[in-house]
């Protein structure tokens, strides 16, 4: 009878872990089933048990024995909880060396360059299911990101259920993407990974993206025959040194370079980024009455010279040449500010 | 640790005194070779048809089989897990249960070594046995180094091979130390070898249910998985989760197995 008692509490375990396969393999039912059958097997094992421990008081009486069941369990699951404690720690700080001689475990210069410039915490959400094939390489990569940088987190999130996202980062039903998000609130900005197999450099290209967004400068530059905002003294004689020094202090080279070459002396366009503009050269010539001062509020405007506005309708183009100067425009705090900034650059950086 | 040491060399000398030992090692080399041959085979074809197509327009599917590392090496591990499985439990399962068979164990225990002393001294030995039947499988990489060749001049990329190798003889030692907890609580070493491979057995297969599981479960029951614990160790990136991991399973094991030859003393 007792050996029958084993045999049935050891097939009672056995069913009950294997329950946990069969829930996912079959239904829950099946699961459920087997479990039960698991316990009731392991009920017939304490009951056949439970006479030998009732029949033998003399090692009930064992005070020593008691004490020693009793410190066995207690060992055992403040073992366990140790064991559980060391590994959390582990998994959460514990980093891996990759040993292979071309390094291809590792993440690229440029990638580790980018997790070290993140200046806001970024968040990467997986809008994908356990069960898509994409998610396990996705948890690889992003874990291999999140072990560089505190500020890159990331989460996987099932577009099935989580509808309130879904509408937020305008994602459909049942589709696989990540998304890439900066900041928090009305601050947020976000992007998407592009459509494919997980990749470093997507990944690394999205962190880049999100993280020039907001550092857009706005230079004002001098064209000829104005006066340059700064003090006399510092005028040089071509008219054009104060822009090209200011620049130079941002250390923005492509803003420099577009200083040169919108020098008189230069006849070539404007570069080719849109994040800036050229300031349209007032056809009549500048009257030194209408030209502007020094004000505190041009020279806290960063700037070197003028700005225009960027979208010069025809009727803003036609007071524009009437007022015969730009600089009232850019020192005039009510409207300068709203048209400094262009369409593209008024635009939230996300490309959704 | 002298006793330590006395009881393992005991067991080893034991098990190479018996034929399971000698059965188990055969066992290991005939799995080893046939699956060595096969992927060689596999890996050999890969390669002309690559060298046919050229490499660009094979799949990435076939890319793992450029070099002998990844073409041979890391899929060999598949196969060697699979025998340590089978290996550990057979290898222990008389640690405890022979000497209850034999009535040798109230013999041990009056013996003037302390209970962590014999569990500890029959680990070893247990794990010395894992490690001979490990050492069989070296040969396969001495084989392909010293006939093979590679355009960056090295055949074999040593680090990766022996952090596999780290890598299966942490899942050695931990079936070993399971297997030899099950083998203190029962006499019968068939009821030890069958529990021993039905858990382990379980815990090998449990990754493949993760797939449907929701998170955090899913990271939760990824983590204890044998695959997800290995999968960094064999292609060549040394990680501290595994090696904590199956470290902590050892003493755990370890304890509970002390705790069951303590209470032989009370029951």
């Amino acid at each position: 009878m007792l050996t029958f008692g084993k045999i049935s509490g050891g097939w009672g375990v056995l069913f009950l872990i294997t329950a946990l396969i069969t829930w996912k393999i079959a239904t829950p039912t099946y699961a459920l089933v087997e479990g039960g059958i698991g316990l009731l097997l392991l009920m017939v094992y304490f009951g056949t048990h439970r006479g030998l421990a009732s029949a033998s008081p003399k090692d009930q009486a064992n005070q020593r024995a008691s004490f020693f069941w009793v410190s066995t369990v207690l060992i055992a699951v403040v073992s366990f909880a140790i064991l559980v404690a060391v590994n959390f720690i582990v998994a959460k700080k514990g980093k891996t060396v990759d040993l292979t001689n071309k390094k291809i475990y590792s993440l690229a210069p440029q990638t580790l360059q980018a997790l070290k410039g993140l200046k806001e915490p970024v968040r990467a959400i997986g809008f994908m299911e356990t069960k898509s094939f994409a998610y396990d390489a996705y948890d690889s990569l992003f874990k291999r990101f999140a072990q560089e940088s505190d500020k890159f987190t990331y989460e996987f999130k099932d577009p099935k259920k989580s509808l309130e996202d879904n509408a937020k980062y305008q994602i459909k039903e049942g589709q696989t993407t990540v998304i890439v998000v900066r900041g928090k609130g009305p601050t947020e900005s976000h992007t998407s990974l592009p459509a494919g197999p997980p990749s470093e450099q997507d990944l690394t290209n999205a962190l880049l993206k999100l993280n020039s967004t907001g550092t857009q400068k706005v230079y004002f530059l001098t064209g000829h025959a104005e006066y340059p905002i700064t003090p006399p003294g510092e005028a040089s004689p071509t008219g054009q040194a104060p822009s090209v020094s200011e620049l130079s202090r941002a250390s923005s080279k492509t803003a420099t370079r577009w200083s040169r070459s919108i020098s008189p002396r230069s006849r070539t366009r404007s570069p080719p980024t849109r994040r800036c503009w050229r300031s349209s050269t007032p056809r009549l010539p500048i009257r030194r009455e209408r030209s502007p001062p020094s004000t505190p509020t041009s020279r806290r405007a960063g700037g070197c010279c003028t700005s225009p506005t960027m979208t010069p309708s025809r009727a803003s183009s036609r007071r524009w040449r009437s007022t015969g100067s730009r600089w009232r425009r850019a020192s005039s705090p009510t409207r300068s500010t709203p048209r400094i900034r262009s369409r593209r650059s008024a635009r939230p950086p996300t490309t959704r | 640790m002298r006793n330590v040491f006395a009881i393992a060399r005991k067991e080893l000398s034991l098990y190479f005194a018996t034929p399971w030992a000698w059965l188990v090692l055969t066992a290991m080399a005939f799995f080893g070779s046939v699956s060595f041959v096969s992927v060689m085979d596999v890996f050999r074809q890969v390669q002309e048809y690559a060298r046919a197509v050229t490499w660009a327009r094979t799949g990435p599917e076939l890319s793992q089989y450029k070099n002998l590392t990844d073409g041979v090496i890391v899929q060999l591990w598949g196969i060697q897990i699979i025998v340590t499985v089978f290996a550990g439990p057979i290898l222990s399962m008389g640690l405890f249960s022979e000497e209850y068979r034999r009535k040798t164990f109230e013999l041990l225990m009056t013996t003037p070594v302390r209970g962590i002393e014999i569990v500890l001294g029959k680990y070893l030995g247990g794990l010395g046995m894992v490690v001979t039947t490990l050492s069989v499988t070296l040969v396969y990489p001495v084989i392909l180094t010293l006939f093979g060749a590679s355009e960056s001049g090295q055949a074999l990329e040593w680090s990766t091979v022996l952090l596999g190798y780290g890598g299966v003889l942490l899942l050695g030692g931990t079936s070993v130390a399971l297997c030899m907890f099950i083998s203190s609580l029962t006499e019968s070493q068939l009821v030890s070898v069958f529990t021993g491979i039905a858990l382990l057995l379980v815990w090998l297969l449990v990754g493949s249910a993760t797939r449907g599981l929701e998170e955090p479960l899913r990271s939760a029951v990824s983590y204890v998985t044998i695959d997800g614990q290995l999968q960094n160790l064999l292609k060549g990136v040394l990680d501290p989760k595994p090696i904590v991991f199956f470290g902590t399973a050892i003493a755990f094991f370890l304890m509970l197995t002390h705790r069951a030859v303590e209470a032989k003393r009370w029951t």
